[in-house]
């Protein structure tokens, strides 16, 4: 099919890009996907596109992100990248200790090959530097939006 | 008295198209830069040819970034100059120093995208202002630009 065969493409990344720019790359990716016939993949993509619409918890996001990018992510990787980087720029990273009462933010940087792992390795990182925290669970993980 | 037809006025001239060629010069001077440091840094399987490309596509913006300054100058006006300044001008992101390979070129291409995206907007005051001689040369800037994005993202797929 001719349409098919199309490169998926997506608007500008910009600094100040919107969660509707996100959606419209969502979008783009979902219609190859049907045009391809890769039913998998478009639900996946549907399952992102909600959290995006609705406006739901940072975390929620990124679990749907992770869900989508790690099976299906090298069919588009350049459209995959700049989601990614756009989620990047706009969660962050908070962790804070019960013991110690400490609250630190980190940017967030979507290396990993899920969410578990990223967050046990910030869990080891101020476990590893920290020896008054009694375990790893110690680390409290969280995401939050730096704007909407 | 000059000729009106034959005489592109410099000094109306156009602070819209120097500016936008002013961020030309700053995005294609970012993206050198970026570059240059995925021809140091990228490993892998891939190491030998995209060290290459890399090498290839930063001597040609070096060469690149020369002419759009000397069109500037042409035109009256400065090329702004200095690390600092030219950060401030361009949106282009700066790459980790160390990414996977497939993450160099994608970093890439979105600069290359970005960079075309405001060269396009350049061009069109450029030719609203009759000025044929800018918009000759980014014409030839966007063709470069839209190869090595035609390349990154054949790599890519």
């Amino acid at each position: 099919m001719k349409i098919a065969a199309e490169a998926v493409t997506a608007p500008q990344l910009r600094l100040l890009d919107t969660p509707l720019w996100a959606t419209i790359c969502v979008d783009r990716l979902i219609y190859h996907a049907f045009l391809r016939d890769e039913r998998d993949y478009a639900d996946h993509l549907l399952d992102l596109k909600y959290p995006l619409l609705l406006g739901t918890s940072a975390e929620e996001l990124l679990r749907a992100f992770y869900a989508v990018w790690k099976p299906f992510g090298d069919r588009d990787y350049a459209m995959f990248f700049k989601l990614r980087r756009w989620l990047e720029q706009r969660i962050t990273l908070r962790l804070s200790s019960s013991s110690t009462g400490q609250i630190r933010l980190q940017a967030l940087r979507l290396s990993f090959v899920s969410l578990e792992t990223l967050v046990r390795s910030h869990q080891n990182a101020w476990f590893q530097e920290d020896l008054r925290l009694p375990s790893l669970d110690d680390v409290q993980v969280s995401f939050d939006w730096l704007e909407r | 008295m000059p000729n009106e037809l034959e005489t592109l006025d410099t000094t109306a001239t156009n602070t819209t198209v120097t500016k936008g060629l002013e961020v030309l010069l700053a995005d294609s001077y970012q993206l050198m830069a970026q570059t240059h440091l995925a021809h140091w840094n990228v490993e892998g399987a891939d190491f030998f040819q995209l060290h290459e490309a890399f090498q290839s596509q930063y001597e040609e913006l070096f060469e690149a970034i020369d002419e759009i300054a000397e069109r500037l100058r042409a035109l009256d006006a400065l090329a702004p100059g200095g690390l600092n300044r030219l950060a401030a001008l361009t949106d282009i992101a700066e790459s980790p120093d160390l990414v996977p390979a497939k993450d160099f070129v994608a970093s890439l291409l979105v600069a290359h995208e970005l960079l075309i995206s405001n060269a396009l907007k350049t061009r069109k005051a450029a030719a609203e202002a009759g000025d044929a001689e800018t918009e000759d040369m980014i014409i030839g800037r966007l063709k470069s630009h839209q190869k090595t994005c035609w390349m990154l993202k054949s790599f890519l797929k």
